[in-house]
């Protein structure tokens, strides 16, 4: 157990190494989740209740479009260079290799929420009535409900011609109870709770990540297997 | 139509009911033919000629 | 003549009685009139394809716990056959909901996850078509198909949280039947002719597949331009 979770922070420890020498495919990232929120305020237009409404929504779907492609890099250092069969071949438990990716990857979403947050703010005229720190459980049960089974599916396509077609695909019909959930929270947060919602979608987020979490890291071994 | 809605009892309607029950038949019977088509084909015993 | 050709027939001619008592022998609904005839085509529908889908789901945990082909031609027949008769569905409720509740898409919760539930499968059955090696098109189908499933009963209950919160239009859930003989007639007829089709997309899909293990560097399929697999 304790050589898992070694592991498991070892194959994070790499991961955040490669992304951080790799860091301006980072901010490219960052870019493109901010073009995207600027594309959701163009497309909406000037009416500024309809975007303050549905600011939670352009968030999230922001986020879901930049996750693909954070995803579908996921795996793309491993395929390329052959490592993928080095790292099953040393002695690193499929579990582990999961889990840090998944974890690196949820990380990475984390950050690009609260980097693309204060744009957020200005381009939706985005008001807190609840405290701002509300959010964090969100992004972070956000983000990890779209990591654990995205990790699992680029794991899946990462071989593939087709794999940019494919990872969004399989994944954006799987998530969208955690779209629901993040985006209806992230709602609250913004537009004030009266009814005291919050804890249902939290909940709701909370089981989505439980049963992502678990299933995706039972299945892995078998995804990398062949 | 659409006014009927939350008037009491639905008047008439039947080109709906047609077209689901058709859109169903359709459905199902070619699904049929191009299943067992494809069965045919896949099954004959003739030779697979290589490509 | 094979067995399944049977159970195709059989339910053909069931499913013409049961939806003749539908159209024309049964009384027309309280509230929904004529349309709610719509239920004896509708119900079936949705109760086979759920059936289907989660024999699919027992097909990809069994594919998987003893990687045989004969389970993995099974899942994806089921799928198939699933997937079908879901988007049949979507298409039944759609129309179904135009004159009930005025408009042709809302956020009642079954259509949603079925909604959801169709893309899923459309997705499985593709990523299926563009893996190459037939061991890993095996393992791949049925965790995508697992995947897939168990997310049902969580869209389910998301959009049914949503619901309560908000007014939303609610289904046309039970209506007043009192012929419950064409529906059960229904069920059955369209059991038999999924089965049936099962079968038969079975046996083609195994055909395939042996075909395959026996000549494995035999092209089996027209190569698709750049959606093949890069090296191994």
């Amino acid at each position: 157990m304790t050589r898992g979770l070694l592991q498991t922070f070892e194959i994070l420890r790499k991961d955040a190494l490669i992304e951080w020498r790799a860091r301006s495919q980072a901010f490219a990232l960052a870019c493109f989740a901010i073009t995207i929120l600027l594309l959701f305020s163009f497309a909406v237009g000037p009416d500024t209740a309809a975007l303050r409404q549905h600011a939670g929504a352009y968030l999230w779907l922001c986020l879901l479009l930049s996750s693909t492609l954070l995803l579908s890099r996921s795996f793309q250092t491993e395929v390329e260079s052959g490592a993928l069969e080095t790292l099953i071949l040393a002695p690193v438990s499929p579990p582990a290799l999961f889990y840090g990716k998944a974890i690196a990857n949820a990380a990475q979403l984390v950050l690009l929420s609260l980097v693309s947050l204060p744009f957020v703010v200005a381009l939706f005229d985005g008001h807190f009535a609840m405290p701002i720190w509300k959010l964090l459980p969100v992004i972070v049960l956000g983000s990890a409900g779209l990591a654990a089974p995205g990790t699992l599916y680029a794991a899946l396509t990462a071989r593939l011609h087709s794999r940019q077609l494919l990872l969004p695909l399989l994944l954006f019909p799987l998530i969208v109870p955690c779209l629901l959930a993040s985006v209806k929270a992230t709602s609250l947060v913004m537009a004030g709770d009266p009814m005291e919602q919050m804890s249902s979608w939290l909940t709701l987020l909370l089981c989505f990540d439980l049963v992502y979490w678990s299933l995706c890291g039972v299945l892995f071994p078998r995804v990398i297997d062949a | 139509m659409e006014d009927a809605v939350g008037q009491g009892m639905i008047v008439g309607g039947w080109e709906y009911v047609w077209l689901v029950y058709g859109a169903t038949w359709a459905v199902v019977v070619t699904y049929t033919a191009i299943a067992l088509s494809k069965a045919q084909k896949a099954l004959s015993p003739a030779p697979e000629a290589p490509r | 003549m094979r067995w399944e050709h049977g159970s195709l027939g059989l339910g053909f001619i069931l499913l013409g009685i049961a939806h003749y008592m539908g159209l024309f022998v049964a009384p027309s609904d309280a509230m929904m009139g004529d349309v709610g005839r719509i239920f004896y085509a509708h119900v079936p529908t949705a109760w086979v394809a759920l059936v289907m889908l989660t024999a699919s789901f027992v097909g990809a945990v069994g594919s998987l716990w003893n990687g045989r082909y004969t389970w993995d031609a099974a899942t994806t027949a089921l799928a198939e056959v699933g997937t079908v008769l879901t988007g049949l569905l979507l298409f039944q409720g759609a129309i179904w909901a135009k004159p009930t509740w005025g408009v042709f898409w809302s956020w009642d919760p079954r259509l949603t996850s079925s909604a959801v539930l169709f893309v899923m499968f459309v997705a499985v059955l593709i990523l299926r078509r563009v893996v190459d090696s037939p061991e890993r098109r095996l393992t791949v189908t049925a965790i995508a198909t697992i995947v897939a499933f168990v997310d049902v009963p969580i869209v389910y209950m998301s959009v049914k949280w949503w619901n309560s919160l908000h007014q939303t239009p609610s289904s046309p859930k039970t209506v007043s039947d009192t012929m419950h003989l064409p529906l059960r007639m229904a069920a059955f007829a369209m059991l038999f002719i999924a089965i049936g089709i099962a079968v038969t997309r079975w046996r083609t899909i195994m055909a395939g597949l042996t075909l395959e293990a026996a000549a494995p560097d035999l092209p089996t399929r027209a190569p698709t331009l750049s959606l093949r697999e890069e090296g191994a």
